[in-house]
């Protein structure tokens, strides 16, 4: 079967424990260039790199993974 | 000029798309077409000071929604068709010297759902039968444009490579009644030599059978066919070892890694592909710091790739990179207590 199309705004990412910080909601603007061509903004209601989450971000990227053999 | 040209000698559609020779081609750096457009500064592809993700049609398409008439006659032996698709450009970010291994995790999760919805728009159109979503990475594999930025090719046909995995994931189901990649994670976790990393939701291995000397593939350990399959704490994951393992990748040889990325996923013609697993690869074309490996006779002529190195050994040299991460993440699949929405 096709997959079923997402409308915009979706998903929450709660992301380690991100979701303290508040879940990101993804919206999306089309718009149609002067050569007719689509453009998509993808936002987050956040600036990448800025949001109190990041801190949770680094802190799953330490102890989220851990590499080696089983 | 673009169509599809078959060839009947290997079964299979070739692009001629000869725009393409047009295309920018290492502009200076303040010239960057996927860079903001900056008050008083010349018109950029983005029509914005500011951007978080961009996705927006490819100037220098292969496949077009509307393309051409083809500019020569098909036949009997020769079909020609027009190369009715899209191909789109997802930029990761408006900082142009930054990389999706430099990003942080919440970034990339967000580029994660947006690969989820364009693979869901795409795939829902009529005429698009498999979605490949990429990242070419550095000058060693063609890369133009040095923005951070990946691609995306919305095909309307099932490409040879993934058509050749699904017989095969198609012919394991029917021979054992188990996923093929179900199994081969089983087996990759039960030797462990070629694992690189592993969270909760996701596994990075050397595959046993790499063809590249630093190839890696990322497995979800559960079954699911494409990305808007998994739960947005498993997005988190993908996106948290997508980081780790660029990380390695740059910290290998200290310099950044040339790379092709590319996500296999369930094709979206309408038909059943639960028999398949959503998986990504990653082909360095680096066999050394400074010797690339070239598709040369054997690989190009014969099909048959020759890779110099032993797949367990590269992977102890990866896993021997920075990040090189902690114990407590669940390697063993055991979830960690606490700080993720349970699932």
């Amino acid at each position: 079967m096709k997959p079923a199309q997402n409308n915009a705004p979706y998903i929450a990412h709660p992301g380690g424990s991100d979701a303290a910080a508040g879940a990101s909601s993804m919206t999306k603007e089309r718009i149609v260039k002067d050569d007719g061509r689509y453009l998509i903004f993808y936002r987050f209601g956040c600036r990448f790199g800025k949001r109190s989450g990041d801190r949770a971000a680094e802190g799953a990227d330490k102890a989220g993974l851990k590499e080696g053999r089983a | 000029m673009s169509e599809l040209r078959w060839n009947p000698v290997l079964g299979e559609w070739v692009v001629t798309a000869t725009h393409r020779q047009e295309r920018t081609y290492h502009p200076p750096k303040d010239y960057c077409p996927l860079c903001p457009t900056r008050p008083g500064a010349f018109p950029t592809e983005v029509p914005a000071e500011d951007y978080e993700i961009v996705v927006f049609e490819n100037k220098f398409p292969s496949f077009r929604r509307n393309p051409p008439e083809p500019a020569v006659g098909g036949s009997e032996l020769y079909p020609v068709r027009p190369a009715k698709g899209i191909c789109e450009v997802v930029l990761y970010s408006p900082d142009h010297h930054g990389s999706l291994a430099t990003s942080e995790v919440s970034q990339i999760a967000c580029l994660v759902d947006v690969w989820a919805d364009r693979y869901a728009e795409l795939g829902s159109l009529d005429y698009i039968d498999y979605v490949l979503i990429f990242e070419n990475k550095g000058e060693a594999v063609g890369v133009t444009l040095d923005h951070p930025h990946g691609q995306i090719y919305a095909f309307p046909y099932i490409p040879p490579k993934p058509a050749v995995e699904l017989e095969n994931a198609a012919r394991h189901k029917a021979k054992t009644g188990r996923c093929l990649f179900c199994d081969i994670l089983d087996a990759e976790l039960k030797d462990g030599r070629r694992v690189v990393a592993a969270n909760e939701d996701f596994v990075a291995v050397v595959p046993f059978f790499a063809r590249y000397p630093y190839e890696v593939h990322i497995l979800p350990r559960r079954h699911a066919a494409s990305l808007p399959e998994f739960s947005a704490a498993e997005r988190w994951n993908l996106a948290a070892i997508l980081k780790v393992v660029l990380q390695k990748y740059d910290n290998l040889f200290g310099k950044p890694l040339p790379y092709i990325m590319v996500m296999h996923q369930a094709p979206t013609d309408g038909k059943q592909y639960d028999h398949y697993h959503f998986h990504i690869e990653f082909y360095p074309p680096n066999r050394t710091a400074s010797k690339l490996k070239y598709l040369a006779g054997c690989e190009s002529g014969a099909g048959t790739f020759i890779n110099d190195t032993l797949p367990e050994e590269k992977a102890a040299e990866l896993r021997s990179v920075p990040p090189v991460t902690d114990d407590a993440g669940g390697f063993d699949g055991v979830p960690k207590e606490g700080g993720r929405e349970a699932r």
